[in-house]
């Protein structure tokens, strides 16, 4: 790793693309700004495809460039015709980009020329590109899903809730989209509520919970079960969306967030928004991983599915095993170097060691020596890695 | 009586010291305490300026101490503004306040209240309205703050500034910059009105001198920001009046003066205007909007007010 390898890019308000790598805890900008202007800032980022080579850039003033992570330049910005109103977010699906504008036009394009353009209702603030679907959503236009080989109608619209108390229509203001997997689909909203959709059984939601008092600005899955939210008070929190309830909050935050995301396999969450600040948090032990200040207010951000290997000194366990598997799946050379000094040392025993072996509950676990002795010596090794 | 026997040498030249915690008498042994204590304090100091004094006298340089407060100690905060750092640069050429420094805009200020203020606040607000040239007074008449900007906005006005009280007491300022700035939140307490400062100068309508003090952190930049951009550009210096927003462990303290050069070293100040210390709750951006309004900064006291010696301005 001679190169600095980034693994969490940002986009900034002032238009700066950030690079920050996790490992060494350095950042840095990835372009430059010559002249200071709103129409520079970073409002959406999207990988290209599932390896993750490289990503788009998306500015306000729909300029679109693409960033290859292997030789880390930052290619051109080409300006696309993408319709009235600020880019929100952008997407790729196979060889087509898909590009989604305020004012609703979404619109497909393959190599720079728009195949086709899909009106999906005004003032759209959400965007997501599932396999060969495309989820969408804004104010006072509730979510609509589209096939992207049939555009001309969406293959499932979703229903408003019933009427309140007082009879009056419940007002619609999607923010966030995402898809689960069996084609359910799950929305926050700037009504602080957090619903869950079958498109199998009903267009109402199947479930409708609410979290906080504040606008849900950002949401990111985290399993099946479990999507983490953030608002417009820095409050981020991890629910379950089976129970509807509220797991835990992450603390840490002084202002609103923009944009969410968790780590592909480990538990890890990044986030950041208008503090400033980004943040990676366990999602497990809530613990609070690594702060970086980036200098300005930040838009949204994109982290890699590779190594996330933590900064800290392993002095807590889920990190150290995170840290331990990391090396055997990655650095193959190191991991072998190192094993053979560790195959080679003694195994010491120690007083916690052994508490701790023996308070693993594994049910087929006999009170065996040998078997014992193993499951010690890996947990050594693992702290030891780092 | 234990003791005698070992220290009767002693005896012989000075008493020995009573000890006190075996005075039985609680009064009497508080009393002897006490003066032990005065005794101890005052060798001390005096210790202390004998060497003081030596030091003078033999030419050693006595390094001058600087005491540990909670400021001087404070807690390194990462957003510390370098004045050369050019991505801060980039970042304040195009926010909010960029017009009013570029020269653009004049500012315009509309002031209002909560509805039904009381005396205090409405003493306040004519205060303020003096002090801060090209100010409009009007009473709120408990119209939305939320309807307030489009109208404030279609007659020109550049700043919105909103008084609010409890128990008829101002307690609060909100500062909304027009026509999408940020807006501030203040919590306002120790409010002295011109009258009840000792020996207060009359005010004249000079454009005042801003001064703010302290405001170092990236947060810090952006509020000091919007304070400066209440008031107008090119100040009557002959009118030597200074408004001071000075910022002290996340207070912000407002003074206004009068100052005098006496000679080539002394000056002179004479309080003027209105006294009161603000405390930043939240930095909203955007023009106001508590409910659906994004925060750039909110004051979690919980969360937040973990050590004494951290701030945020």
């Amino acid at each position: 790793m001679a190169a600095p390898m980034y693994n969490v890019f940002l986009g900034a308000e002032t238009g700066l693309l950030k690079g920050i790598n996790t490992l060494k805890g350095s950042w840095n900008n990835l372009n430059a700004i010559e002249t200071p202007s709103k129409t520079n800032e970073i409002t959406c980022m999207s990988w290209t495809g599932k390896e993750q080579f490289n990503f788009h850039v998306g500015l306000r003033s729909q300029n679109i460039a693409n960033y290859d992570l292997s030789s880390q330049v930052l290619s051109d910005f080409k300006s696309f015709d993408c319709g009235p109103g600020n880019l929100k977010a952008v997407g790729q699906c196979d060889d087509l980009l898909i590009t989604a504008v305020e004012s609703g036009l979404v619109k497909l394009w393959r190599d720079d020329a728009c195949t086709c353009d899909i009106n999906t209702g005004n003032n759209i603030h959400c965007m997501t590109v599932g396999d060969n679907v495309i989820g969408t959503g804004g104010k006072k236009s509730d979510a609509k899903i589209w096939d992207i080989d049939n555009p001309g109608k969406p293959i499932f619209q979703v229903k408003n809730v019933k009427n309140d108390w007082l009879n009056l229509e419940v007002p619609v203001w999607v923010t966030a989209i995402q898809f689960l997997s069996d084609n359910k689909i799950v929305t926050a909203t700037g009504h602080h509520q957090v619903r869950v959709y079958d498109p199998s059984v009903q267009r109402r939601p199947v479930l409708d919970m609410t979290f906080d008092e504040y606008p849900i600005t950002a949401m990111s899955l985290y399993n099946d079960n479990q999507v983490i939210v953030g608002n417009t008070q820095g409050s981020m929190a991890l629910l379950d969306i089976r129970k509807g309830q509220c797991v835990h909050r992450f603390k840490g935050f002084a202002g609103s967030i923009r944009s969410i995301q968790c780590h592909q396999s480990l538990p890890i969450v990044a986030s950041c928004g208008l503090d400033r600040f980004f943040r990676l948090h366990d999602i497990n032990s809530k613990q609070l991983l690594h702060k970086v200040y980036l200098k300005s207010r930040l838009n949204c951000l994109l982290m890699s599915k590779k190594e996330m290997i933590l900064k800290d000194d392993g002095d807590d366990d889920s990190g150290a095993e995170v840290d331990a598997d990391h090396h055997e799946d990655d650095d193959e050379e190191d991991g072998s170097d190192d094993d053979d000094v560790w195959n080679k040392m003694q195994v010491v025993k120690t007083r916690t060691v052994k508490r701790k072996s023996e308070t693993l509950d594994n049910p087929e676990s006999v009170p065996e020596n040998p078997g014992k002795k193993k499951k010690s010596r890996s947990k050594s090794k693992k702290t030891k890695t780092n | 009586m234990a003791t005698s026997s070992s220290s009767m040498m002693e005896t012989e030249i000075s008493l020995p010291k009573p000890n006190i915690s075996e005075i039985k008498n609680k009064q009497m042994r508080q009393e002897m305490y006490r003066k032990m204590k005065q005794e101890k304090r005052k060798m001390k100091i005096k210790e202390k300026k004998r060497k003081m004094k030596e030091a003078k006298e033999s030419g050693v340089e006595v390094p001058k101490q600087t005491p540990k407060t909670i400021e001087s100690m404070r807690v390194a905060d990462e957003t510390m503004v370098n004045p050369e750092d050019e991505e801060v640069q980039i970042d304040e050429a195009q926010d909010e306040m960029a017009p009013y420094f570029n020269r653009e805009t004049n500012p315009k200020i509309l002031l209002t209240t909560c509805d039904r203020p009381g005396l205090r606040t409405r003493k306040f607000c004519k205060e303020l309205e003096k002090l801060i040239p090209n100010t409009e007074f009007l009473f709120r008449r408990g119209l939305d703050l939320k309807k307030i900007v489009p109208q404030a906005l279609s007659k020109d006005f550049t700043d919105l500034i909103v008084v609010n009280e409890n128990r008829k007491i101002p307690n609060g300022i909100v500062i909304s910059h027009l026509p999408d700035g940020p807006t501030a939140h203040f919590k306002v307490s120790n409010v002295k009105l011109t009258r009840e400062i000792k020996n207060h100068g009359e005010l004249t309508g000079h454009k005042p001198e801003i001064i703010l003090n302290n405001f170092n952190t990236r947060l810090g930049h952006t509020v000091a920001r919007l304070l400066a951009s209440v008031f107008p550009q090119d100040p009557n210096f002959h009118g030597r009046r200074a408004v001071t927003f000075h910022n002290q462990r996340d207070f912000i303290f407002f003074r206004h003066h009068r100052y005098i050069f006496r000679n080539a070293k002394r000056v002179g100040l004479q309080e003027l205007g209105p006294r009161f210390t603000m405390k930043l709750r939240t930095l909203q951006k955007g023009s106001f909007d508590s409910k659906f309004g994004e925060y750039e900064f909110v004051h979690k006291r919980h969360e937040m007010d973990t050590s004494r010696r951290k701030f945020f301005l």
